[in-house]
């Protein structure tokens, strides 16, 4: 167990109840300013609607709200620990100087209804990150207003809706390969389409013949991730935009991958109508333990009319908020989008550069193939094709001793890692999916890989995680009892 | 694992019983080994019409939430209620006990499959 | 040798000794599944990098003209506030363990962020008076376009809306945007003379085709609803009612749409000291009875114990999103904006049961001061004098509301949101907020401007 041994830490780990538990009449975490105005009487002033019933938020002192949120930080694992190789969801390290200047009073204090004087460089970065993007995408246009992937997978589709209704048409189905993510069909319904299912070839990727033969006169779209979820380039995908074209039909593209093909590939330059992106994957925005994201839609000319308002446009000299765009969806959220996630984005592309931006896709895919290297004679790999930035194992050469995915990726927790993406996509049985980031260092990456090898050769069927802070968790039972906040006659 | 042979099944592994006018409608044990530690059964209400084919409710384990469809077209009698607490007991007697509804029939349910056409069915999708 | 870039550890050595593991010659060997002819081989012309110390200098520059920069005063509420934050939510917020982690799918590696979930569910209940909260949505506005497809999926045979015009009016855009393509009617319920949603017009549309009734309260004119009688009408249709909260911070010294038996409450969060941030990221709150538990758009965290016994938390329900029912899912959203969730509860555990309630009255008062001081100008009057209000309340001035903030501005002052921002007609009404950062000399600052300019 060398390299366990090596990998695990026994960091100060403190129990903690709930800080309702703590809670003592009378405790004080801040205090409240006094009032400098005549006090008010709310009970007389509301009447009825006075609330008598105070609701039962905690009563502790600051050092106890500080100890207490330090110590359940301690039990998450985090990428500022070590590799985080969650194929498909992009976990690369989170520059601070990002988020320094993301929490800036600058940023901090601006309102949405500040005039439109003081809002001017606001506008400019949110300008400034558009036009980057189109860049880097070559698309038309791009809208920042969406606040996660599937919130702007959910905005390219509605723009689809909105096209076909300009049209007075109403085409409602929307093929995807069966290595497609579980949001696009969740998507799809939500903008009232369908999703037909459609069959990725042996080599992992997709076939224009099989387009061809599912395109009836109901289809609207193609949705597809490029690079697709096992890591593959789709090279046939320039013949299904013309597919798609000849029938006034749009070629959607989910950019989770994006990170693999920054400057060396533009998905404008191979059809793409609709492509969603993730800020918190390829522009390094942090995931927060699930969010706040951020799902830029960059489009073609096609769609540009149907863009949500409002737009920032140069006006003379002077950034303004458009709102006169008779076709357009309308808001898919109030204000502007989740701005503060767009300025750590826009300071991470002003900090790489052009040449940075490539040397990232670059150093992902490299990375990526090396613990594909490394790797490829201890786990099996399931499709051989030339992989870019993510690695699709599974358990085929270790299921017999009893290793299966998630025995292994279990077992990783043990290392101090946390495991790569389990079971997905669906159409590889078992799929174990490294993405390691371009963020990794060689030491690190051979820590996953000692790690792996180790695990495999020893064989060890046991329960796992055992050198956690907590064991196996019921979730059965979670499920069963639903207890989903905490009881105060316990 | 057997199947009673006086029920008729679903491909989708939905078990009938049909006395008369009135018919028991559960889920194979079949179904419930594929989908694992059961956590909640979603009941029609009484009184509710269906049509064969129709989704009457849901069943939930900690993998899946798979859909109930009907096998017969009818009006539900009575629910188990007793599943509705305690859902995890619905792995102990799939085909006795703990039935999901009762129903009156309106018409002969078509097109399902007799005991051993449904064993050849789950012994097929064992091999997918 | 050197690396490329400071985020990228490779050095040029390194990358030749990967490469050499790999047996490729160079990165160009690995890019061959990419057809030639779809080749980027341009520059991206983004600009060349930048160091630290120059991006600082540049945003800088960009920011000249900022509220932060100029030291401005502000009043401007209309659904983002400004209230007060102990710095050690900030600095608790930055710790990489919470920071940089994933959704915690792996819960033996995630107990830190799960916990905080499980209180914030649990804050969340209790102010909102309702059974479940889910662990957020990506703002107020979505949280209630969510909501309101939940109840047309619950109410299957009913197909419209009623929303009140005291809804903030962008949050009814986006119900709108996501009521297009699903077949279901929006209609608006006017608002009556005394800036509260009209009962005469609610029961006129109360119809057996309706769905579910919204309504705001605080409204987006600061004025608090007659939630008793609505309720009631709605409960007695049939329909389900909906609730949501703008300014939970109202909640203090105001009862709850949960305590008149609302079915699902949704509301925003950012008043629980979340950064204005030029309108983002926000914290979308969702709350139903517990009869609807499955019916919930979102995540979920829940109680349970681990191998050992010992009590642990886990994600749960979670066959109901995405990624398993896929279009049967309640809703395709797959995050949640957990940062802005732990930062809320920090805020809330700090504030406590007893500082929310006197924050709460301290925004009341400085509130009634100004309606006062403005009042006392002779060049404000307060549009809807009989209804209360919390922190915000409506006055109509002398003039043009548009104009006059133009010309309050280049004094640096901020001194509502005039009204003609929502309603095109409206072009003297302007809404005012006052919460506990504005002392009373900042107040009676914006008496002299306006009785200057008004």
């Amino acid at each position: 167990m060398e390299f366990m041994n090596k990998s695990t830490s026994n960091g100060v780990l403190l129990e903690e109840p709930t800080l309702f538990e703590r809670s003592r009449p009378g405790a004080r975490g801040t205090s409240i300013p006094t009032c400098d105005v005549p006090k008010i009487n709310a009970s007389a002033k509301f009447g009825n609607a006075f609330r008598k019933n105070t609701a039962r938020l905690p009563e502790v002192s600051e050092t106890e709200v500080v100890r207490h949120f330090s110590r359940l930080s301690t039990w998450n694992y985090a990428v500022d620990f070590g590799i985080f190789p969650l194929g498909s969801c992009t976990m690369k390290y989170n520059p601070r100087h990002n988020e320094e200047i993301a929490r800036s009073g600058e940023i901090s204090n601006a309102h949405p209804y500040d005039p439109e004087e003081w809002t001017q460089g606001h506008m400019a970065i949110i300008h400034d990150l558009t036009e980057d993007l189109k860049k880097i995408l070559g698309m038309e246009d791009v809208s920042l207003q969406a606040c996660a992937g599937a919130h702007g997978e959910y905005t390219g589709l509605a723009m689809i809706a909105a096209y076909e209704r300009s049209k007075n048409r109403n085409r409602r189905t929307i093929l995807a390969p069966d290595t497609s993510h579980g949001t696009n069909p969740a998507s799809a319904a939500m903008a009232g389409f369908r999703i037909q299912q459609i069959v990725t070839g042996e080599d992992g990727v997709l076939h224009p013949d099989t387009v061809r033969a599912a395109m009836t006169d109901d289809v609207v779209c193609l949705m597809i991730t490029n690079p697709n979820t096992i890591g593959f380039f789709e090279k046939n995908v320039k013949e299904f935009a013309e597919i798609l074209r000849a029938k006034d039909a749009f070629l959607y593209i989910d950019g989770a991958n994006l990170n693999a093909i920054m400057g060396i590939v533009r998905p404008g330059d191979f059809g793409c109508d609709v492509i969603q992106l993730n800020l918190h994957k390829t522009f390094s925005t942090p995931h927060g333990g699930g969010g706040p994201g951020s799902g830029p839609v960059g489009v073609s000319s096609r769609l540009v009319p149907f863009l949500p308002i409002p737009r920032v446009e140069k006006a003379g000299n002077k950034f303004v908020m458009q709102y006169n765009k008779p076709q357009t969806i309308g808001r898919v959220k109030a204000f502007f989008g989740n701005y503060g996630v767009m300025v750590r984005a826009w300071a991470y592309i002003k900090s790489l550069g052009s040449e940075g931006l490539r040397a990232v896709s670059e150093n992902a895919i490299i990375n990526a193939n090396y613990l594909k290297a490394k790797l490829s004679n201890v786990l099996a790999v399931p499709l051989q094709n030339a992989n870019l930035h993510e690695i699709i194992f599974n358990d085929n050469a270790t299921k017999v001793g009893g290793l299966d995915t998630t025995k292994i990726a279990k077992r990783l927790i043990d290392y101090g890692m946390h495991p790569p993406t389990m079971h997905f996509p669906l159409c590889v049985k078992n799929a174990i999916m490294v993405e390691p980031t371009e963020t990794e260092d060689r030491t690190e990456l051979d820590r996953f890989v000692n790690a792996v090898k180790e695990i495999v050769s020893s064989g060890d069927t046991g329960a796992a995680p055992v050198r956690v802070f907590r064991e196996k968790i019921d979730e059965a039972k979670a499920a069963r009892e639903l207890k989903l906040k905490y009881n105060f006659n316990r | 694992m057997s199947f009673p042979k006086d029920f008729l099944y679903t491909k989708e592994h939905e078990w009938i019983k049909v006395e008369g006018g009135k018919a028991t409608v559960g889920i194979t044990a079949h179904a419930v080994e594929m989908l694992g530690d059961i956590v909640h059964v979603e009941m029609p209400k009484v009184g509710a019409k269906f049509k064969q084919g129709d989704s009457f409710g849901t069943v939930e384990s900690t993998k899946t939430v798979s859909d109930l469809y009907m096998p017969a077209g009818g009006t539900v009698l009575e629910i188990n209620t007793e599943l509705k607490n305690a859902p995890e007991k619905l792995v102990e007697d799939p085909h006795g006990k703990f039935w999901i509804a009762k129903l009156s029939v309106e018409e002969a349910p078509k097109n399902l499959l007799d005991q051993p056409a449904y064993e050849k069915h789950v012994a097929e999708d064992a091999h997918h | 040798m050197t690396n490329p870039h400071h985020f990228i550890p490779n050095t040029d050595s390194d990358r030749q000794d990967l490469l050499k593991v790999i047996g490729a010659k160079s990165v160009e060997d690995l890019l061959k599944g990419i057809p030639s002819e779809l080749r980027f081989t341009k520059d991206l012309d983004v600009g060349s990098p930048m160091s630290e110390l120059e991006i600082n200098q540049h945003f800088r520059k960009l920011m000249k003209n900022s509220r932060q920069t100029q030291q401005t005063l502000s009043f401007l509420g209309a659904g983002v506030y400004d209230h007060m934050c102990p710095a050690a939510v900030n600095q608790l917020t930055l710790r990489g363990e919470f920071l940089t982690t994933y959704t915690p799918y792996q819960p033996e590696m995630a107990q830190g962020t799960l916990q905080a979930l499980f209180e914030f569910q649990t804050h969340i209940t209790e102010l909102f008076g309702m059974d479940v909260a889910m662990a957020s949505h990506y703002d107020g506005s979505t949280a209630l376009a969510e909501a309101v497809i939940m109840a047309l999926r619950i109410q299957s045979d009913r197909k419209r809306v009623l929303i009140s015009q005291g809804v903030h009016p962008e949050y009814i855009e986006v119900a709108k945007t996501y009521l297009a393509n699903l077949g279901a009617e929006l209609t608006i319920i006017p608002l009556a003379q005394d800036g509260r949603t009209s009962v005469d017009a609610l029961k006129s549309l109360l119809k057996e085709d309706v769905a579910s009734v919204i309504v705001q309260t605080p409204n987006v004119m600061g004025c608090v609803e007659e939630q008793d009688v609505i309720a009631d009408l709605t409960k007695k249709s049939g329909a389900l009612y909906i609730g949501n909260v703008a300014e939970p911070l109202s909640l203090g010294v105001l009862n709850p749409p949960g305590y008149y038996g609302a079915d699902i409450v949704t509301g925003e969060g950012q008043s629980f000291g979340i950064p204005a941030a030029f309108g983002g990221p926000f914290l979308g709150l969702f709350t139903a009875k517990q009869d609807y538990v499955r019916q919930m758009p979102g995540r979920l965290c829940g109680e349970t114990i681990d191998a050992k016994g010992r009590r642990s938390y886990t994600l749960t329900l979670s066959t109901r999103e995405q990624h398993i029912r896929r279009e049967k899912a309640t809703s395709n959203i797959c995050s949640n904006q957990n940062l802005m969730m732990l930062w809320s509860t920090i805020w809330l555990s700090m504030i406590g049961k007893k500082g929310f309630s006197e924050l709460a009255e301290l925004n009341l008062a400085k509130s009634e001061y100004a309606k006062e001081a403005l009042q006392a100008t002779g060049k404000a009057a307060l549009r809807y004098s009989k209804t209360p209000t919390f922190n915000e309340f409506v006055v109509d001035i002398k003039g043009d509301a548009a104009e006059f903030v133009k010309k309050a501005a280049a004094q640096g002052i901020a001194p509502g949101v005039p009204l003609s921002r929502f309603f095109a007609n409206d072009k003297t009404g302007l809404l005012v907020c006052v919460t506990e950062t504005k002392m009373r000399e900042d107040i009676d600052a914006l008496a002299t401007l306006v009785k200057n300019l008004g």
